[in-house]
């Protein structure tokens, strides 16, 4: 009976954290987890780096502070691009988006994959990118 | 000489093209033979008809009528693209043409929202280039490992320095 109810807590645990997080300690985290990212790429390291910058996505940012993760994602993927690592800096903006729950952060961070797609002269695909940022940027209210 | 091959010479008799033994060898024939007798007295009547026609000269006024009624005919028609024609003379059709795939461009160029939105994703590219991330460029200092980079970190806190530590000397 106890070694269930130890068993709950611990799978109940990084809930109620999580739950309990205030947002110093989420800067905290991902300030700590941006510069673990920059390392990587400045090592070269990139197999370890959407692993590493998921850490930072998977936090739970109230929405006011939700542009960082935008910014984040333009920066982290500014710096994957400098390497010439773009298939990364497109799966990297991938977890930003699928991080943010506002029209404008997805419109910015659309806008920004249809840049990183112009940058690899794919500007067919920079166009849908750019395209879908436009329609939500109508839709929005 | 056969009936058969005085028949074959009989219009060349006629029209005197024959050598003198083919031409006495047919005579003798013709004396003899009462059909192909007759039947060279027919030709020659023919031959004889056909001479006596006049060749017809055509009057030469007449070319002159036929092309002035063609000429004028079509003067003769009023037609709604007259006015252009006295206005532009022969130039109005590829001044038409001008002006129609004019507004034809035109009308595409407005329509088409595609080309709106290139125009909005070349202003906004040229803008993302404009966007310098590297602002707080962090200079490493001697003797400690450079590990930030030149690119901000976005979740530092920037220096308060109402918190500022109390005891450190000006």
């Amino acid at each position: 009976m106890r070694s269930r109810l130890a068993l709950l807590i611990l799978l109940l645990a990084p809930q109620a954290t999580a739950f309990s997080q205030n947002w110093n300690q989420v800067r905290s985290s991902a300030e700590r987890q941006h510069e673990m990212v920059m390392l990587l790429i400045r090592n070269g390291d990139f197999g370890r780096v959407l692993e590493a910058s998921r850490q930072i996505f998977s936090l739970r940012f109230p929405p006011s502070q939700e542009h960082l993760l935008v910014q984040e994602g333009r920066i982290l993927s500014e710096a994957l691009t400098h390497h010439q690592q773009f298939q990364l800096a497109q799966g990297l903006l991938d977890q930003a988006l699928r991080a943010v729950r506002s029209n404008p952060s997805k419109i910015a961070l659309y806008k920004e994959k249809a840049y990183l797609y112009t940058k690899q002269g794919r500007d067919r695909e920079a166009m849908e990118f750019f395209e879908r940022a436009m329609e939500l940027d109508k839709s929005s209210p | 000489m056969d009936c058969r091959a005085c028949n074959e010479s009989l219009t060349a008799f006629v029209d005197h093209e024959l050598g003198a033994p083919e031409r006495e060898a047919l005579e003798t024939h013709l004396t003899q033979c009462r059909p192909c007798r007759q039947e060279h007295e027919s030709l020659l009547g023919s031959s004889q008809l056909l001479d006596q026609l006049s060749s017809l000269e055509m009057d030469p006024s007449l070319w002159k009528q036929i092309h002035s009624e063609i000429t004028r005919l079509p003067t003769d028609q009023p037609s709604w693209l007259s006015p252009l024609q006295s206005f532009f003379g022969f130039r109005w059709i590829p001044v038409a043409a001008g002006a129609l795939g004019a507004v034809i461009l035109s009308f595409f160029l407005m329509s088409d929202p595609n080309v709106e939105t290139q125009q909005e994703f070349q202003v906004y590219l040229e803008e993302r280039e404009q966007v310098d991330l590297r602002r707080t460029a962090v200079p490493p200092q001697e003797g400690m490992r450079e590990i930030t980079t030149a690119l901000p970190n976005p979740f530092t806190v920037s220096f308060d320095s109402s918190q500022r530590n109390p005891f450190t000397l000006e």
